[in-house]
């Protein structure tokens, strides 16, 4: 008999165990839209998985990468079992493919054409998910991912990806309902300059991406609701496995293609194509089509441009090739055109080999592979193909194979790859392997001599490697087991030389050192017991060596310390600056709004010496920040621009300024959304003309496709903030009291619980009153700009020399009773003046851009570092780390690594080095320690490539 | 006829023989070239958009058989490159199917792209690989080769030799091999058949110490930069002793060309040292040599085009497309160069030597080779040589 005491434990035990039960079982049910296991292996390369770069008929360029993926499985019991949809293969196209543009599609090897394509949207209402969660928006894996939310003026507003079957999402979007929309900041008009702190914020409840569209109802800190979301999804396609037969037309007559004719007659609404047995007697298909051209909006239309028949096999168009091909010197054989046609020439496009697939329908050739077409979200075109298993299989010993889909190929119709699987303990596995169509196989994919409790993995370049891993990418390149990779500089003549690194990166080559001890990251608790993370690094960005000087050179701002939390720091809250534990205490922030300007789209080009050269960039007024024009397309023909704010540190705000004119706006939204389910695509597309999010705004001008022209933009920044290395002393005074405040005491001469103030002295040794402050009122008002707002601090601040005198808020005042903060010796640090502990660098406060709030303390050097034999080592901020460069011959650095010391506990020096960094020999000594959103952020960048190299690294 | 005066000389007489004049002409010489250039392409001349290569087919093989430990069997753990590829490539068409005698004539012109493979070598060092050489490495050099004649002319007598046979073999193992020997034969008076056999003897250790030095270089954790000093200083023939340095890996390949350039330098002085300590007192006393002529006569004029390349290098006035697309050239010429030696390889002219020769080399040149590699690790684990 249980006695009754153990029923509420037995009770917990039940209950945790059925939670862990349902959420395992709920992950191997459906891993469509979920990414493979933390200790999935990354195999870059695999012979048969293709990367292509090749070009549509106008000329642009289509990077193409395959992928194979596994996901959602487990070995238990000598079984490895994968769950239906748990292995796919994914092919996908740098941009998009669309139908009339020739534009090229890898399909399972064999290079194919996209011929046409049929469009949905999805509908999905009242779609709620909790923070953190992957919530499925439908069977097929399309997921809605609420990543995180924080908060501003203490109101939520959360970042949210829509995540597609196969993982990949193009970027996090930011909601809100608490804020006034994108829109209501064209009523700003501020003059050029920098402007104090406003109060305004701005966050949009909808997010509009092209065809896609999230519109929130309610956006809390822990669950969000959105009362619609709108996705575009291909539910067919056809693609031809050849390259097209192109001939000129001969009007009123024939071309023969194969055994048929192929008749062309111009009539009053196109061109009558009638294809013709070889008799020229008997009609089996004719149409009238249009000429198709590069104007987008015929993809709505695609029955007027193009005849298909798949019993002929056979798909016709009729292109102009463009006026710039006609006589061309690259292309002897197109021909000048007859008949006086100025802008081209007229041709028939005959395609044959015709494959047509459906989205959920299985792949032609194998039925127990799903097709899954997947869009981009932003133009409703193809994005990507995935083939995944139809059915849940398992591997044993005995069975230790599966094969990937049948490809269609001209030679050999044979699998595209094989699954084995083998070498099975109880739980555990120790030999996995994907072999391709051409029978060569990666290396085994269990990497650890323990095996491992699943066979997920990731094989192939495919960017859609940065999506699908973004949940471990930072844990997978800071995995210590194989050192610091070192990748080996180019060495040329001409080193590339800046006069300042601000705005820059470091190289993308550059070594990433995860950790050195002393550098510090750690848990912090505000005081209101969050838990946050203080996280320090350092940076070295464009550092170069200067050949014939034999000098190693670190422009200034070329290195650079940083200390950040995870989330930006309000007043009260902890952080740590060069190893001291601070406390934030005050900010002084502005916005600096720049108007009337013209940014040129982002270019590099290559000088005479090889290096590359940009000069787009615009800076702002406060010389913090810089905007870049990074990326331009045609949606529907109006050019979209995607611009960048550009941080001091050299990272991109996290943010898309997304703009373009003449498409839908916030504005245009429907009240009434339709109800759930799968529509026709009417190719409405949303894209915003203004952008606005918190405290960045962008109104454009003119939006054209190489510049935009800016009629006015704000972004915030930071001029001062104060810290005081002693925790501040809290202290509950009731009226009357008074406490030791520094040399002075503190005293609350007044709580008036109605009107909502204290009213507070400091008082000297001899009595005297040498301030006196009303902290509040702590009424709605003041609650609805805390913590942010500055005006809003000082309301309940009483600042003295060096004494900082807080208000705790939220402020109960009914029990006659006030919570104080006391902080002493107060440190003020201003924007790019020197460090008073060492003047050689400069302190760069930032905020994000999203708010005001301090987001990173960055001390740089403000005069060039130059290290040589004779100065081979160089002290960063207040000896906190430590260059050393231990082999230099004056062109390669062929060692060198950092250093710190501390103290240990027994009072002694402890040295921690990083390994050689040039365990190669490299040619500057760019570098990246710890981890903090500052490295975060260049790591993303450039992760595809990192992944890949430490898989060279790993078998050095 | 001459007469000892200088007016009475033909044409003939007073023109120097330049590298090309003792080429065969290209009517006889395209056949040769022809089959050295397929064959290269079909090894692989890297840049090529031509995928059927021996190359590719063994990394293709790598990938279909199981890693071993992470790594290809072939190109990997065999370091199968394109060095490595291309004479024994050469060297099974020559010994396993024959090489035709119109072939012959275009072979020779193997040394002329080896020579100018070692000129566009030159764009691929800075100064720095100078400085990070340094002068222990010189002494070295400077040491093992007349350190090695001395030894040999020990052995020569000690085998009794013939001293034509012996000045030719002392050369052909102390200095850089073949060039080294053709340079001195003239000045020891060797007879055709003792050049061969000198030639063939150090060939043909050559391909032994190619061979075997890498995997025991690996066994020891050799660096890239040590191995090409080991490789320059223990190999007797240029062309091997980079093919050596190339098997080892990029960095050794470009160490050991330029290390052994020092040692072409040293050609006139160790062609003088071996005939004045080889030959007899007769012959001798009838001879006046001339140090200013042999310096002048047996220097290799590609070491001048070498270091002209290698200073405007160092000057950077060469752009950085410029070098990449030197670097290509140079493996394009050594790839061609690689595949003539191979089918100029005769495995049977091993046979052919005899023993007392080929014994006295082999000794001389394995104790230079085990002295070089104790000498050079010893020194690299010293922290002496990187």
């Amino acid at each position: 008999m249980i006695h009754n005491k153990k029923w509420p434990l037995i009770a917990v035990f039940l209950a945790v165990f059925l939670f862990i039960a349902a959420r395992s079982s709920s992950g191997e049910e459906n891993p469509r839209g979920l990414a493979p296991g933390m200790d999935a292996t990354y195999m870059p390369d695999l012979g048969g998985v293709l990367n292509k770069t090749y070009h549509n008929r106008y000329g642009q360029k289509r990077d193409l990468s395959e992928c194979i993926v596994l996901r959602g499985s487990s070995v238990k019991d000598g079984k490895a079992y994968v769950p239906a949809g748990g292995l796919f293969y994914s092919s996908e196209t740098s941009y998009d493919a669309r139908p009339f543009m020739r534009d090229p599609f890898l399909i399972l090897g064999e290079h194919a054409y996209l011929l046409r394509s049929t469009h949905k949207k999805v509908v999905r209402r009242n779609v709620e998910v909790k923070r953190g969660r992957k919530v499925l928006l439908d069977s097929s894996g399309y997921r809605l991912w609420f990543d995180y939310a924080t908060d501003h003026y203490g109101k939520p507003y959360g970042e949210f990806a829509l995540i597609s079957p196969s993982g990949g999402w193009p970027h996090e979007w930011p909601v809100s309902t608490s804020f006034p929309g994108a829109e209501a900041v064209k009523k700003l008009n501020l003059r050029e300059g920098i402007h104090p702190q406003p109060e305004e914020f701005f966050m949009d409840n909808a997010y509009l991406y092209g065809l896609t569209k999230l519109v929130a109802e309610d956006i809390g800190f822990k669950k969000a609701k959105f009362s619609m979301i709108e996705y575009p999804v291909v539910k067919e396609a056809v693609f031809s496995m050849e390259r097209p037969w192109v001939m000129d037309i001969y009007q009123e007559s024939f071309r023969w293609y194969g055994n048929k004719r192929i008749y062309t007659f111009r009539k009053e609404k196109g061109i009558l194509v009638e294809i013709r047995d070889w008799t020229g007697k008997k009609v089996l298909a004719s149409k009238i089509l249009k000429p198709v051209t590069e104007q987008e909006y015929k993809v709505a239309n695609q029955d007027d441009y193009c005849l298909t028949d798949f019993d002929l096999d056979i798909h016709i168009e009729l292109i102009v090739d463009p006026d710039y091909l006609k006589a061309s010197d690259f292309v002897p054989w197109a021909n000048d055109v007859p008949y006086g046609w100025k802008e081209g020439t007229v041709s028939l496009a005959v395609y044959n080999d015709l494959v047509k697939i459906e989205d959920g329908k299985p792949w032609p050739r194998d039925n127990r592979y799903i097709v899954r077409l997947e869009a981009n979200y932003e133009t409703g075109m193809l994005k990507r193909l995935i083939l995944e298993n139809r059915d849940p299989f398992t591997l044993t010993d005995e069975n230790d194979s599966y094969d990937g889909p049948e490809k269609i190929s001209e030679v050999w119709d044979r699998k595209y790859f094989t699954l084995v699987a083998k070498d099975f303990e109880k739980d555990a596995v120790k030999n996995c392997y994907v072999r391709d169509s051409f029978f060569q196989r990666t290396d085994n994919l269990i990497l650890w001599k323990e095996g491992r409790d699943n066979i997920d993995f990731f094989i192939g370049k495919s960017p859609l490697v940065v999506s699908v891993m973004e949940d471990t990418f930072l844990q997978r390149l800071a995995d210590p087991t194989y050192g610091v990779p070192v990748v080996q500089s180019r060495f040329t003549s001409y080193p590339e030389v800046i006069p300042d690194a601000k705005w820059f990166a470091p190289d993308p080559t550059c070594a990433f050192v995860p950790r050195l001890d002393g550098f510090i990251r750690k848990y912090v608790r505000t005081r209101d017991k969050d838990r946050l993370v203080a996280q320090e690094t350092m940076v070295i960005r464009r550092s170069y060596v200067d050949y014939r000087k034999r000098k190693i050179i670190i422009p200034p701002g070329g290195l650079y310390y940083s200390s950040r939390d995870n989330r930006n720091i309000r007043p009260g809250e902890p952080l740590v600056i060069l190893g001291k534990n601070a406390h934030l205490l005050g900010f002084k922030s502005y916005l600096v709004v720049k108007r009337d300007f013209k940014i040129d789209l982002w270019r590099e080009y290559p000088m005479g010496d090889g290096n590359p050269l940009f000069w787009q960039d615009t800076a702002f007024g406060d010389g913090s920040k810089a905007m870049r024009y990074m990326n331009t397309n045609f949606l529907w023909g109006r050019p979209l621009a995607e611009l960048r704010v550009t941080k001091y540190s050299g990272n991109n705000w996290g943010a898309n300024i997304l703009v373009t004119h003449g498409l839908n706006s916030y504005e245009d939204l429907p009240g009434v959304f339709p109800d759930d389910g799968i529509y026709d695509q009417d190719f409405k597309y949303y894209i915003p003309d203004v952008f606005a999010e918190g405290a960045t705004y962008l109104i454009p001008k003119f939006i054209s496709p190489d510049f935009v022209e800016v009629e006015e933009m704000g972004t915030p920044g930071m001029d001062e903030f104060t810290v005081t290395y002693k925790k501040p002393k809290k202290a509950v005074l009731q009226e009357g009291k008074s406490v030791k405040a520094g040399k002075y005491k503190f005293r609350a001469d007044r709580i008036d619980p109605a009107a909502k103030t204290v009213e507070g002295s400091l008082i000297d040794e001899d009595g005297n009153v040498l301030v006196q402050k009303t902290f509040g009122p702590v009424d709605e008002k003041l609650l609805d700009t805390f913590p942010q707002y500055a005006p809003t601090q000082d309301k309940i601040t009483l600042k003295y020399e060096d004494m900082f005198i807080t208000l705790h808020i939220p402020a109960d005042l009914s029990e006659g009773k006030a919570v104080f903060y006391i902080a002493a010796d107060a440190v003020t640090y201003h924007k790019d003046e020197a460090w008073p502990d060492d003047p050689r660098f400069a302190v760069r406060p930032d905020v994000c851009g999203h708010c005001y709030q301090l987001n990173e303390v960055i001390l740089d050097n403000r005069e060039p570092i130059i290290l040589d034999a004779d100065n081979p080592e160089f002290e960063g901020p207040d000896g906190y780390f430590k260059i050393v460069i231990d082999d230099f011959d004056g062109e390669a650095i062929n060692a060198w690594h950092l250093e710190t010391s501390r103290e240990n506990k027994k009072g002694e020096q402890e040295i921690s080095k990083t390994p050689n960094l040039a365990e190669y020999p490299r040619n500057n000594i760019d570098v990246m320690v710890g981890v903090n959103g500052t490295t975060e952020s260049f790591l993303r960048r450039t992760v595809l490539e990192r992944l890949s190299y430490r898989e060279i690294w790993r078998l050095k | 006829m001459a007469t000892g005066n200088s007016h009475d000389l033909t044409i003939q007489d007073r023109m120097k023989p330049s590298m090309l004049s003792v080429l065969p002409g290209f009517r006889e010489s395209w056949p040769g070239l022809l089959a050295i250039v397929v064959i290269a392409l079909f090894c692989e001349l890297p840049g090529l958009p031509w995928p059927f290569t021996i190359h590719r087919l063994l990394g293709y093989i790598d990938h279909i058989l199981p890693p071993i430990q992470g790594r290809g069997l072939f190109l990997d753990l065999l370091h199968f490159n394109y060095v490595v590829i291309c004479l024994v490539a050469g060297i099974i068409i020559r010994n396993v199917f024959g090489v035709p005698k119109r072939w012959e004539a275009g072979l020779s012109y193997y040394s002329v792209f080896l020579h100018a493979g070692i000129i566009m070598l030159g764009s691929q060092y800075l100064l720095r690989d100078m400085l990070k050489l340094g002068g222990l490495t010189v002494i070295i050099m400077v040491v093992f080769v007349f350190g090695t004649a001395t030894f040999f002319v020990f052995l020569s007598r000690l085998f009794k030799l013939d001293e034509s046979l012996a000045g030719v073999l002392n050369a052909g193992f102390s200095m850089c091999g073949v060039t080294a020997l053709v340079a001195t034969a003239p000045m020891v008076r060797a007879k055709n058949e003792q050049i061969t056999y000198a030639i063939a003897a150090s060939v043909s250790f050559g391909i032994i110490c190619m061979i075997i030095l890498p995997p025991v270089a690996r066994m020891f954790e050799v660096s890239q930069n040590s191995f090409g000093v080991i490789s320059a200083t223990g190999v007797p023939n240029s062309a091997q002793v980079i093919a050596s340095g190339f098997m080892y890996g990029f960095e050794a390949g470009k160490v050991a060309g330029f290390v052994n350039i020092g040692r072409i330098v040293l050609i006139p002085a160790g062609a003088l040292f071996i005939y004045f300590f080889t030959m007899t007192k007769d012959v001798l006393g009838s001879e006046k040599i001339s140090i200013l002529r042999t310096v002048r006569e047996k220097f290799p004029v590609y070491v001048i085009g070498f270091i002209i390349v290698w200073g405007a290098n160092c000057m950077h006035i060469f752009p950085k497309p410029a070098v990449f697309a030197m670097e290509k050239v140079m493996i394009w010429l050594f790839s061609l160069s690689f595949v003539g030696l191979g089918l100029q390889t005769k495995l049977g002219d091993v046979k052919k030597a005899g023993v007392k020769g080929l014994i006295a080399g082999y000794i001389g040149g394995s104790v230079k080779l085990v002295l070089a590699l104790i000498v050079i690790i010893a020194l690299m684990k010293y922290g002496h040589v990187k």
